[in-house]
């Protein structure tokens, strides 16, 4: 009657040490970043990975949330923030390495339209973006937590149009999703990093936004208090590296000092 | 009767219960191989049968087999299902359907201890006739088959008494003779006790030895079948049963050319029809006190085969035109139903010796019960 | 197009991983809990049954929220785990699995206990007059003609499981190789310029998953049924 329970115990077995086994954490590296960061630091990334054989895992998100996972225990090991609040978020909970803070890259914020789009509008202050907008949304990530949708209103609301379109704006969970609805043709305009633009062959650069009009866009990176990795150190500094400056700006990050 | 050489089992059974339409008063103590619970439907003998099993509700009151306390309220005993060794056959059958019918015998044969295992699974496939059976599932057997399984796995789970309730109930008229004959089988063979339920006079008379009649919920009546069955206090709940008497006989001859056989018993001999069986058998039989006929001297150029000289013991006059004879022939019981107006022609009285005339075709299927 | 990569192919075992083991693991609860309210009445019974059910009907993000709550690093239980015994859920391909448990037991339980109430009752009766324990008429009685109600309700399970998206990427966040199963790996290439092709291939995939995982319910329960 119970013929079966063997091969169904042996198969539940089998399948569980075959899955088990795969337990994940061996001597490698996590990395949390900023979703704008994506295929550059993947290629520094792997680049690292050939030249020390030291494995990285990358979760991207938006810094924002990827912040309040480390918060609440993720096992990041290194955290790049798009912008500097957040980062300042995780100092004040004690939550680095002491002293492995400092500033990684610099980029620029850009207004976009889809590819085939014929926009010809000019950045100033009063410019007619909610007119160019007309019924369609503004694609931009959350302006309230993501940094680059804070850097986008806060950009805006210098130019004095922020309160016209503030109810146009269609939020995204990332920066890299703004970027997405407008390569789609979901929106007409959007506010990304200029090194987004760059990276999607579906959108055209409108105009850049003045760095006078938001706070200077700067990527730091620091080494997470709870991290147990001996190569958090070695990564970040090779970040800083003469090699991996020329990786960073070929995909359009400018470095800081 | 059941010979002494039978198993006797004693039941002492007194359990209150509350159920929905009434309540559950029932106090006997019965001894007998077969001891038979009669009642109507709704009389109660279901709630009975589960308080045996140790099913349902709360109950008080005490269930004790053969010395042995199932039950007892007043001192905490309450022994669950299955350590109870009471096997039980119901109505439907309930045989496991994703189990094949010997993986069915063997459920409980499997889980009593070694040394209990006194009925062996040979045995039981045997007598029961299940040998073709073995691998066949649930849902492929006709009703008297799976019937027929229910009772083998109920024995080989080494029950020390059998609860059957209305086992044949759901079956047809040819069914139900078939699984009867195992039934007796059982209590000849292996001598089993069998508590059996029914509202069917037909398989309690031919089965049971003490019968429990159950009224409402009570037990109103205890005692030999005949007894209790013929009781004219009792004609309510007996309803139409048709007092006579009921004795076993053995088979000692048999007349191909007419189809008779000759039933031998302590009072003499019986010329039956329709027996199936072969010399030296036991057969019971039934014979409705309608069908005995009295007469002071054997009568001759009669067309009844059966004439047997007995002891008049007992004459029930309860004043209306019919009176009830009880006669002796040997050591058994045997009524008569005679006119009164016949009684005082006849000047029938006590320790008178008379012939009993009893007409062979008065023996029906019915009336013949095989061991 | 139809090619795999290394990495794909990662996620997708990552999937049946996390599927698997949140099945095995609410498996026998659910047994458990589909039994109890089959079988038994007491005071509270309908509150359980709608607790039970509250993954059904709640936002997976609330589910998931609520998991970070009691199992990451500083929650109560999460705390507890990782004293005691040192495991740790939060941010763990095992918090992918106890997401998609609690997402999946409500379709489990319901499957089981439908099951278990179509079986004769006086069957598991007469198991008891022939000597079987309570436990032993439960294992060869019930949980066998509860068959087809078990396959149902672990298929559905493994099959809600691989789709698994609100509570998982709020509880365990998105990390490739360790949380990021086929969902979330859809959601990132979604995102990324140039994914669609990646983002596609893997949808496929999905639905296959999920037809194959209907089917063989289907397929195992009429077999089952007899």
């Amino acid at each position: 009657m119970f013929r079966w329970i063997k091969p169904v115990a042996v198969a539940i077995a089998g399948v569980s040490l075959v899955f088990g086994a795969s337990a994940g954490d061996s001597a490698g590296l996590t990395v949390f970043a900023a979703a704008s960061l994506r295929e550059s630091l993947d290629e520094q990334a792997r680049n690292f990975e050939g030249e020390t054989g030291i494995s990285i895992v990358v979760s991207y998100g938006a810094s924002s949330a990827l912040a309040k996972q480390i918060e609440a225990g993720a096992p990041a090991d290194v955290f790049i923030s798009a912008d500097l609040e957040w980062m300042d978020y995780l100092d004040g909970r004690k939550l680095l390495a002491p002293g492995s803070r400092g500033n990684l890259l610099s980029n620029r914020l850009v207004l976009i339209a889809p590819a085939s789009s014929k926009s010809t509008l000019k950045i100033e202050p009063n410019f007619g973006l909610s007119a160019a907008l007309g019924a369609d949304k503004l694609a931009m990530a959350n302006p309230d937590s993501v940094p680059a949708g804070k850097y986008g209103k806060r950009a805006l609301e210098m130019l004095g149009v922020w309160a016209s379109v503030e109810r146009k704006v269609a939020r995204t969970e990332n920066v890299r999703v703004a970027l997405a609805l407008v390569s789609r043709g979901e929106a007409p305009l959007g506010i990304v990093y200029a090194t987004d633009a760059l990276a999607e062959r579906n959108v055209r650069v409108v105009d850049t936004f003045p760095e006078s009009s938001h706070p200077a866009i700067v990527y730091p990176g620091a080494i997470v208090a709870a991290s147990r990795s001996p190569s958090a150190k070695r990564f970040v500094d090779y970040l800083r590296s003469s090699s991996a400056r020329v990786i960073w700006e070929r995909y359009g990050f400018a470095p800081t000092s | 009767m059941a010979d002494a050489s039978h198993f006797k089992i004693m039941i002492d059974v007194d359990i209150e219960q509350r159920l929905g339409t009434f309540d559950l008063a029932v106090s006997f103590k019965a001894e007998a191989p077969v001891v038979g619970l009669f009642g109507r439907s709704g009389s109660g003998k279901t709630s009975l049968v589960n308080a045996l099993a140790g099913v349902g509700g709360r109950r008080r009151g005490h269930v004790i087999v053969n010395g042995e306390t199932l039950f007892d309220d007043a001192r905490g005993i309450d022994l669950p299902p299955e350590r109870r060794r009471l096997g039980y056959v119901f109505q439907d059958d309930l045989l496991f359907p994703h189990m094949h019918v010997e993986a069915n015998l063997l459920y409980g044969f499997r889980r009593a201890a070694v040394s209990t295992r006194v009925i062996e699974p040979e045995h039981v496939i045997d007598l029961l006739g299940l040998g073709g059976l073995r691998r066949r599932y649930p849902g492929t057997l006709s009703g008297g088959e799976r019937q027929r399984v229910a009772i083998g796995r109920a024995l080989l789970a080494q029950p020390r008494l059998l609860l059957m309730d209305e086992p044949l109930a759901s079956l047809d008229i040819a069914r139900r003779d078939e699984v009867l004959r195992y039934i007796e089988l059982l209590r000849d063979d292996l001598r089993i006790p069998i508590v059996y339920v029914s509202h069917s006079i037909a398989e309690i008379t031919r089965l049971a030895d003490t019968i429990v009649l159950l009224s409402e919920g009570k037990a109103i009546a205890v005692g030999a079948v005949e007894e209790v069955m013929g009781r004219l206090d009792l004609r309510p709940q007996t309803g139409r049963y048709e007092a006579g008497s009921v004795f076993d006989t053995t088979v000692v001859a048999y007349d191909a050319k007419y189809a008779l056989t000759t039933l031998r018993f302590d009072g003499g001999e019986l010329i039956v029809p329709n027996v199936e069986a072969i010399a030296g058998e036991r057969v019971r039989v039934r014979i409705r006190a309608r069908d005995v006929s009295l007469a002071l001297h054997p009568p001759t150029g009669l067309s009844i085969v059966n004439v047997l000289p007995g002891t008049i013991t007992a004459i029930d006059d309860a004043g209306g035109p019919i009176v009830e004879v009880q006669l002796r022939l040997g050591n058994v019981s045997l009524r008569a139903r005679i006119t009164r107006r016949s009684r005082v022609d006849l000047g029938l009285a006590e320790n008178q010796q008379v012939y009993t005339l009893i007409k062979a075709v008065s023996f029906d299927r019915r009336s013949v019960g095989y061991a | 197009m139809l090619s795999m990569s290394d990495t794909e192919l990662g996620i997708i075992l990552l999937s049946l991983k996390v599927a698997f083991f949140s099945v095995a693991l609410s498996l026998p609860v659910a047994i458990l809990a589909a039994h109890v309210l089959a079988r038994f009445d007491f005071p509270g019974k309908t509150l359980l049954d709608a607790v039970i059910h509250l993954p059904l009907v709640l936002p997976p993000v609330v589910v998931g929220f609520a998991l970070l709550l009691l199992f990451g690093k500083h929650g109560p239980l999460g705390a507890w785990l990782n004293d005691w015994f040192g495991i740790v859920v939060a941010f763990r391909w095992t918090g992918a699995a106890l997401a998609s448990a609690i997402m999946g037991f409500p379709l489990m339980v319901r499957a089981i206990r439908l099951s278990i109430s179509s079986i004769d009752t006086r069957l598991e009766t007469v198991a008891r007059t022939l000597g079987g324990s309570r436990t032993w008429v439960f294992l060869s009685i019930t949980l066998p003609l509860a068959l087809p109600g078990l396959i149902t309700g672990v298929l559905l399970s493994f099959a809600r499981s691989l789709g698994e998206f609100g509570a998982t990427i709020t509880f365990v966040s998105n990390i490739p190789g360790e949380t990021e199963t086929l969902p979330l790996a859809i959601y990132t290439f979604v995102q990324s310029p140039g994914g669609d092709a990646q983002a596609i291939r893997l949808s496929l995939i999905a639905v296959l998953l999920s037809i194959a995982a209907l089917v063989a319910s289907e397929w195992l329960t009429r077999r089952t049924s007899k």
